[in-house]
């Protein structure tokens, strides 16, 4: 009963807390690169420069100019084959109708001012590789308490039998994202649905994202091992090895008590 | 002192007829489904005889119960480590032939069979499979039969008797037999709790019965190993142990159990006795010659106002000590100590009682021939003095209720043909006589005595026979669920116990 009526007081202090700055915060003036930062960039990239083939890129594409038809994007996404300065991109954008009014005005502002990357990168200290791999391993802790990359991923086959398999394999990431710089962006806000929740409450620092994209910047080139899956292989040789120690054992079951007196008749 | 109340059952064994009607009783009520088809949670034996599952006291082959050693009192099962080692290899399991195929029979062909020159019969078919069987065995094969060769010679409580005395008992014909009926011991140190991996099995503290949590079972099956009277049964089809509930929901309500309420030789006898749950290690640790005292010892005495006392201070009502001290269990067995336990030496202090059977009908062989020259009461007085004559070996009985000891059974056996000497003399003579007042003395008991077991044993009532305490179910479901109308006229969705993950 007592645990109970702690729980309330508790979760109801919680509450008034999350409402208080909610509604301090809508008073506040939105600043677009934070809502470009936390919706946008996990496929238009920090650099505005989008993924080759996938999403297109924002910066020096004329059509953002295009208020109305940036608008009707953000709100009713967008999907198809879509031709941007030459290139064909065919991926997927949802539909982003949680967006305010004021959020989508600030966002257009942002994205209209092409003032991208290259702006933020000049606050990044240059990322140390060494350090973004203990970050990514563990060994070093995230200063704000987000799990170790490695907690599900892997890359460039740092750990025995391949390391963790539950996220993507994340040795070619910098090359996928287009350079170390546009890694270092996305981390600001990791793309995946995943990640997200973990990483919103628990931000990973500045250095760390620019250590971390040196580090995957540094692996970018490295080749998984071309080697057997030891994980499969180890697997099938323990199976054989269960099977050859069942062949040895007894094959009669004791005979049951019933049928050794009537086997006797 | 913690004192607790048990329902123990009673057999009167020279009052069973055999006729399994306790056995069809309690499988229509509780085992008449698929999976428990092979299961008799209670079942008659004919001994001699290997009983059901076949052998079912040769703990050599199926390890249950406890052994004494060094380190105390263990599972002759497994040791601790042994158990967790082989968790997942369990060879002293009974196998499905142990119990018997279960079978039917395909009735449909009688009616659908094409004409023909022959009466179309009903083939056996399995139970299980569905497939023409040739039946091997049953739940009672051999009824009646106490000579037979494949069974009856294999029985394990006659390896010990005499040769020449087992070749008695062949030559009358091979007609002496007495029937056992089994059901769950409900015992105090029961082997299938211990054994079980997952905790699914445990002892009520209300009145002792012994219930398989069938939501917390896992099938490890240990507790059929384990029970050293082979009473818990794998339900092949919900993967689930079940064993005889003493039919506690009759209980609750004041009826005695299906298997006694039918019994039509009005053998069983069903009471409270109180018993000292500090004893019982105590009592299953002891030498093997004094393990049934011990027991009995642990049994308390009703009328004794210190354990009436204790009891109330452990929560009994005064309805239950009323009924402890009206218990024709508690008179059986510790008052008049005419009733025994089941195989002892399991040391599982199995607390359904037994009151060994008197010899089938008064006759010795002697050369060769029986002797009928001789008057009644001469016979009375003959097989009085020399029980080791009687036709159901001294020694068998011993090995079946008092872990070999025939000193307890002959003390057991004099009672009772006291009893029924001096009933005799009583109304067949119409008096007295100083041999008779001489017999019953040295049998230990007395007259007063011999009416009060000669009343119990002929002529009690429903209401003497069956002795309930008031169970007060609902003053348990208030205590559990609060005010019993608070959810009256609801629609009787939801749970009592609200779903949860984890344990």
């Amino acid at each position: 009963m007592r645990r109970s009526m702690h729980l309330v007081l508790i979760v109801g202090a919680a509450m008034a807390v999350t409402l208080l700055s909610s509604t301090v915060g809508a008073q506040e003036e939105v600043d677009g690169r934070e809502v470009f930062l936390a919706n946008c960039s996990g496929c238009h990239q920090g650099t505005g420069l989008g993924v080759t083939g996938s999403f297109p890129p924002l910066a020096g594409n004329e059509n953002v100019q295009d208020t109305a038809y940036v608008k009707a994007v953000i709100v009713e996404g967008k999907s198809g084959p879509l031709d941007v300065l030459g290139v064909s991109y065919d991926g997927a954008m949802p539909a982003f109708p949680d967006l305010t009014a004021a959020e989508i005005d600030a966002l257009v502002a942002y994205i209209q001012a092409g003032v991208f990357i290259p702006a933020e990168t000049g606050g990044l200290e240059p990322g140390d590789a060494a350090r973004g791999k203990d970050l990514f391993t563990g060994s070093d802790r995230l200063e704000n308490g987000a799990p170790a990359c490695a907690s599900c991923h892997t890359a460039a086959g740092f750990q025995a039998l391949n390391g963790p398999a539950l996220g993507p394999d994340l040795t070619d990431v910098a090359n996928r994202y287009g350079g170390e710089e546009a890694v270092a962006a996305a981390l600001v806000s990791p793309p995946s649905a995943t990640m997200q929740p973990l990483f919103t409450d628990n931000p990973i620092a500045d250095q760390e994202r620019a250590d971390l994209a040196a580090y995957f910047a540094s692996i970018s080139n490295v080749r998984p091992s071309g080697g057997p899956d030891i994980l499969l292989l180890g697997g099938a040789l323990g199976a054989v090895a269960m099977f050859a120690l069942m062949l040895l054992a007894p094959r009669s079951r004791r005979m049951g008590f019933a049928r050794q007196l009537r086997s006797q008749r | 002192m913690d004192v607790r109340a048990h329902m123990s059952m009673l057999f009167h064994l020279d009052k069973c007829i055999g006729c399994h009607t306790c056995s069809v009783a309690c499988k229509n009520l509780w085992t008449d489904r698929k999976g428990a088809e092979y299961m008799w949670w209670n079942n008659v034996e004919t001994r001699p005889g290997t009983g059901y599952p076949t052998g079912w006291e040769d703990q050599e082959h199926y390890r249950g119960g406890w052994e004494k050693n060094w380190v105390g009192v263990e599972l002759k099962l497994h040791s601790r480590p042994q158990g967790l080692a082989n968790l997942f290899y369990n060879p002293a399991l009974p196998e499905l032939d142990d119990y018997y195929e279960p079978f039917t029979f395909r009735y449909e062909d009688l009616f659908n069979a094409p004409e023909g020159e022959h009466q179309p019969t009903a083939i056996p078919i399995s139970a299980i499979t569905g497939d023409p069987i040739d039946i091997e065995a049953g739940p009672n094969w051999d009824d009646d039969l106490s000579g037979s060769n494949i069974y009856a010679a294999n029985d394990p409580n006659m390896a010990d008797v005499a040769a020449e005395v087992r070749e008695q008992m062949s030559e009358i014909e091979r007609v002496v037999f007495n029937y056992l009926p089994r059901i769950c011991n409900h015992c105090l140190n029961p082997a299938c709790v211990a054994a079980c991996p997952s905790g699914a099995i445990y002892k009520r503290g209300e009145d002792g019965v012994v219930l398989v949590n069938e939501d917390k079972c896992r099938a490890w099956r240990m507790c059929v190993s384990a029970c050293p009277y082979k009473k818990v049964y794998y339900n092949w089809s919900t993967g689930k142990s079940e064993k005889c509930i003493l039919c506690f929901p009759r209980m609750e309500t004041g009826q005695a159990p299906a298997c006694a309420h039918s019994c039509v030789g009005r053998i069983r006898y069903m009471g409270v006795l109180l018993y000292d749950a500090d004893l019982i290690q105590w009592a299953a640790e002891g030498p093997e010659e004094e393990l049934f005292d011990r027991q009995n010892e642990v049994i308390l005495d009703p009328f004794d106002p210190a354990v009436v006392a204790a009891a109330k201070q452990n929560g009994l009502d005064d309805g239950t000590i009323a009924a402890a001290q009206n218990s024709p269990a508690y008179k059986f067995v510790k008052e008049w100590k005419l009733a025994l336990p089941l195989h002892a030496e399991y040391r599982t202090i199995a607390m359904m009682f037994y009151i060994p059977p008197l010899s089938p009908v008064v006759s010795t062989i002697e050369q060769g021939l029986v002797r009928l020259d001789i008057s009644p009461d001469q016979i009375d007085f003959e097989l009085f003095q020399g029980l080791e004559k009687a036709r159901l070996p001294i020694k068998y009985l011993a090995n079946l209720f008092a872990a070999g000891n025939e000193e307890v059974i002959e003390k057991i056996l004099r009672k009772m043909l006291a009893v029924r000497i001096y009933k005799r003399r009583q109304s067949v003579e119409g008096f007295i006589d100083d041999a008779t007042e001489a017999l019953i003395e040295s049998a230990g008991t007395t007259p007063e005595e011999i009416e009060a077991i000669y009343r119990m044993t002929t002529l009690p009532t429903m209401q003497e026979r069956f002795v309930f305490p008031p169970y007060h179910r609902e003053m348990s479901a208030e205590a559990m669920y609060g005010d019993p109308l608070a959810r009256k006229g609801e629609t009787g969705f939801g749970y009592t116990d609200a779903p949860k993950r984890g344990a």
